[in-house]
Order: structure tokens, then sequence, then C-alpha cells
């Protein structure tokens, strides 16, 4: 069943319909969420108000965009009240937990690897809000550029220049961080 | 087949890695890539971005989150769903503010619409909640720290459950008896040329809003006098559109519902939400919604505790916005003689300092006299102030 079939039955008094679609979205919401706060505590609090949000304004879901659209715009938006509320984007990265979770999943691969995996968590952390949430629409929960743009209110050229900018500014972090000149 | 340039290819890359490009401008970069070893090593370096970007993990929550999200996320819908309806059926007549509706293509959807449900998930109804101080972080090793979420984090969904239950007892006793008869304010009834701001400045400061030191019971009892005046004085400062006194009381207010004899803790958190909301978007109009709600989930929780400390919330709230019409000089909001008895009669069975009962009686003695002039509105302010500067 599709999502606004299954929101207008929400809206028409079904609860499990709330059920099918947190489920088929949660994970996605969670990951993304996360990724953007850079913690398990407020990554799981605010998809819980992502989803509220949601259902509180369902009946506001017109279907001129898509589904995953609206979700993404519900998400982005709580995202950015956490970090207003919290005064503390720029701190916003990797916590000590990631980072030990990242080498321990991957104590069998090569250890370099590993550690250009944390300079680039790093730096996508410290990208530009804008290019950091549209890397990871795009990286991560694989929307399209279109996608993207009606999620940030934008345009395509907007987002894509936005991405291309990500991307080079992660190259180049990438870079510099991994071949460092030795001293001399 | 015209060859491409460096620069070209260093343009469109990553529109070549994301495969954005037509096939025939791909065939063309695939051959300036395969001689190229300037953009070939450029080409390698973004992939391996992405690449690297993909693989970078993120910690999960357990599993019990997972299946408890449905439930929680319903339950709090509903809790918030429950003080919405209260707030639009009962306590203020519905007039204080307007009333919330959602846009649905065209219709307009009232939250009432969806108020009442169906559950279609059985697992749902038997479901029992598990407080914990920590959830475990999934694959924590020995070296690793616990992730610790804060109790409010595992609380509010027990919070909202129990909201839910209290809510929905009150719409019980508000349909069965004529128990639920309550005036907590009528600002946007006042006819004034000034504004509500305006008028709100003119009245003393509360002498401790938020800050009961000593903490004897008549204090802590006297702090719900505060937090109904505050709430209302925040609402008139929202109505006007004044965000720096409107953060002001906020703050104030969020201290009183601290040093509650029972703090009310989801309305604390609403509070600070609602803060977070005018730094992002300086909505003061949804603010004296939200505080109308607020008030009114607040008052419900309170009359099921205490039946002193809801007359006391209800008394401050009420006469904050009855020395508003004092100030405004509306006669007829302050002739409302039914609702000062009520208030009257409210704080003597609460057990009132007597000098609130005395300005109560003063106040209702001159507000029965023919016409009202100035001289009879600044008698009946100074009673007004003397009961706030006794109880709050």
């Amino acid at each position: 069943m599709d999502d606004k079939t299954l929101l207008e039955r929400y809206i028409n008094g079904d609860d499990a319909a709330l059920t099918y679609i947190v489920k088929r979205y949660q994970k996605d919401v969670y990951r993304f969420v996360y990724r953007q706060v850079g913690n398990e505590a407020d990554a799981a609090d605010v998809t819980q108000k992502v989803f509220v949000n949601l259902f509180l304004k369902a009946g506001q879901f017109k279907g001129t965009s898509s589904f995953k659209t609206w979700l993404y715009q519900i998400a982005v938006n709580q995202c950015k009240n956490l970090f207003r509320s919290n005064d503390r984007r720029r701190e916003h990265g990797v916590d000590d937990n990631a980072r030990e979770f990242i080498l321990e999943d991957n104590k069998f691969e090569d250890v370099f690897s590993v550690e250009k995996r944390r300079i680039l968590q790093e730096a996508i952390s410290n990208l530009p809000a804008k290019q950091r949430l549209t890397m990871q629409l795009r990286v991560y929960q694989e929307c399209t550029f279109a996608e993207i743009a009606d999620i940030m209110s934008s345009s395509i050229g907007t987002v894509k220049a936005s991405y291309h900018q990500a991307v080079i500014s992660l190259t180049k972090s990438l870079k510099e961080e991994s071949y460092e000149p030795a001293q001399m | 087949m015209n060859p491409l340039r460096c620069d070209e290819v260093k343009n469109s890359l990553i529109d070549y890695l994301e495969f954005e490009l037509p096939l025939t401008r791909r065939e063309h970069f695939y051959e300036h890539l395969s001689h190229c070893a300037i953009c070939r090593v450029m080409h390698d370096d973004l992939q391996q971005v992405l690449t690297e970007a993909k693989k970078i993990e993120i910690i999960e929550p357990p599993q019990s989150y997972w299946d408890e999200l449905p439930e929680n996320i319903l339950k709090e819908v509903k809790s918030l769903r429950s003080s919405e309806s209260l707030a639009s059926t009962n306590v203020d007549e519905g007039t204080d503010t307007p009333r919330s509706t959602l846009s649905d293509g065209g219709k307009v959807v009232a939250f009432t619409r969806i108020n009442r449900r169906v559950s279609g998930v059985k697992d749902f109804e038997n479901h029992e909640y598990k407080v914990q101080q920590t959830v475990p972080v999934a694959h924590v090793s020995k070296n690793k720290k616990s992730v610790p979420i804060s109790w409010p984090k595992i609380a509010l969904p027990v919070a909202a459950a129990v909201l839910v239950g209290i809510t929905a007892m009150f719409a019980f006793m508000e349909k069965e008896s004529t128990l639920f008869q309550d005036h907590i304010g009528f600002q946007a009834k006042i006819q004034s040329d000034q504004s509500l701001a305006q008028l709100a400045q003119k009245l003393s400061p509360l002498s401790q809003p938020g800050n009961q030191l000593g903490f004897t019971s008549q204090q802590v009892l006297f702090n719900e006098f505060s937090i109904g005046s505050l709430f209302s004085e925040a609402k008139a400062y929202a109505n006007s559109g004044q965000l720096v006194l409107l953060n002001t009381h906020l703050e104030l207010l969020k201290t009183a519902l601290k040093n509650d004899a029972n703090p009310q803790y989801k309305i604390i958190r609403s509070v600070g939400q609602l803060q977070q909301q005018l730094i992002i978007q300086d909505n003061t109009a949804e603010a004296s919604q939200v505080l109308m709600n607020l008030l009114n989930e607040y008052v419900s929780l309170v009359k099921g505790q205490d039946r002193q400390r809801y007359e006391l919330v209800k008394a401050g709230a009420w006469l904050f916005d009855y020395a508003l019409a004092v100030l405004a000089k509306d006669d007829t909001r302050i002739r409302q003689s039914d609702q000062l008895s009520s208030i009257a009669d409210a704080l003597r069975s609460s057990k009132v300092p007597p000098g609130v009962n005395k300005s109560l009686k003063e106040i209702q003695a001159v507000v029965q006299q023919p016409t009202l002039t100035n001289r009879e509105y600044q008698e009946i302010l100074k009673e007004v102030e003397n009961i706030r500067s006794l109880l709050g």
C-alpha cells in the first residue's frame, strides 16, 4: 500500500496505518537524523519527534511532492530545531562512541582505510550546513537531486553546486589529513 | 567525436560519478579518463570519497527502541491531540485564541476530525512500558562507554501515556457533570485601545514569581498562583508580539513550574520547546495558542491532583486578565460578578490570607455601582494588585 493511502487511512482513524508508515521509514529517518546530529541519544529523540510532527500534520499533506520529500523536510526542520536549541551546530560531529564503534567494526580492515573514514566523518561534520545536508541526502538517503531540491526548497542547480562543493571539500580534507608532509 | 578538455571534465566529474550525464557524454568522459592521468587521479580521489563516505557506520539504537517507536509516537500524538481538543472545547470558552486547524488540500480539517481513533494493532493494547535509566548501545565493546539516554527521553512517552489517561478522564468528567465550568482567562475579549502588552506592563510584577524561597507549605501552594498569572502574562505578550517580554516570562514560568510541589515535567519541557521554537521563528501568535493549550493541560493535571492548587492556578490566570480589563476600563469584563463570586468562593475554600478575601469583597462591592469612573478603576486595581502581592 502506498504512503498516501496509508496516511489517508490514518487520518480516517486507522492507527495501524501509522505503524506501517513508521516501520517503513523509521530506520531511514533515524540514519538521516543520526548523520545530522552525530549521536544516538539525540537521533533517537529527534526521530520520534519527526514522526510525531508528521502525524500531527497529516492533514496538511497534499501530495504535491512525494511523501518521502515531505518526511525529510520535517526531519530537516527537527534537526534544525535541535541545532539551534543546543547552539552546538558547529560542535556536532562524531562522538567518541561512534569513532570507537567504527574502529571496532572494521577491525579486520586496513587501519589506514579506517583512519581515512574517521577523517572523512569529521570533515563531513565540518561542512557548511547546506552542503552537509545535500551530501547526506544524496549519499546516504539516495535521494535524487530533484528530491533534494524539493526537500531543501531550492533549485536543482543550486543543490548540484552545493553537492559538488561538498565532495570537493571532502576530497581536499582527506588528502590534507592523510598525507601530511614530513616535518623538516 | 570531439575530445573533452581537462577543465570540462573537471567541472562535470561529479555528474559523471553520479550517473547524471547523458550516455553519449559519458562515453566522451570515459575516453578522456582513459588517456589523461591527471583527470584520472582526480576521478579516483572523488570516487574514493564517495565510496568511503558510504561506509561510515552509525550507531543503531537497541531493538527495543524500534519495537516501541510506533507505540510511543501514537501515544504522544494522541496526548497532543487530547490537549488540543480539551483546549478547544472547554475552559476558555474557545474564544481566547483561534482554534487550530489543518489544511487538507483545500479542505479545513480540525484536529478533532482525527481525534477519535481506533487502534488496529492489538499488540499496542497489551504493551507494557519498560522504564530504564540507560539504554544499552548496540555492539558495545568492553572498552566503550554506553551512551546514556537522559530520563526525560525515556520518561516522556510514559508521561504522555499518563496524560492520555488523565485527559480522557477529564473529557469524561466534562460530559458527565457541570464541574468543568472553569474560566481561566478572557484576554481576547478585552476591549482596549492599547495592546495587551502595554496594559500588562502597567501591572506590578509578582513579588516572587518563580522564586518561592522558604518553601513553607503555603508558599509552595501560592506558587500555583504565580504559575497561572505567568501563563496569562506570557500570553498577553505573545498576543501583542512582544518577543523579548514573552521570553522573559516564559523563563519565569519555567522556574515557577520547576518550583512546583509536584513539577509537571512535560509542561516544563513544552515551555522550553516553545522558547526554542521562538528562536527559530518568532511566531508569537502561534506561541499564544501553545500557551493556551499548555495552561489548559496544566490546569487539567493539577485539578486531578489537588483542588487547592487547581483553584490557585485558575485564580492567578484569571486575576491577571481581570487586572488587564481594569486597566483597559472595559466595564463589561470588569462587571463579571458571577466569575468574581466564583473566584472568591474558590480562594476562600483554599484558605488564602484574609487580605485576599477582603480585597475580593471590595471589588465585588465596587463593580455593583451603576457607573464606574477613574476612581473606581483605581480602587479595583489596587485590590487586584493587593491580591497578586499576597498570593504571587
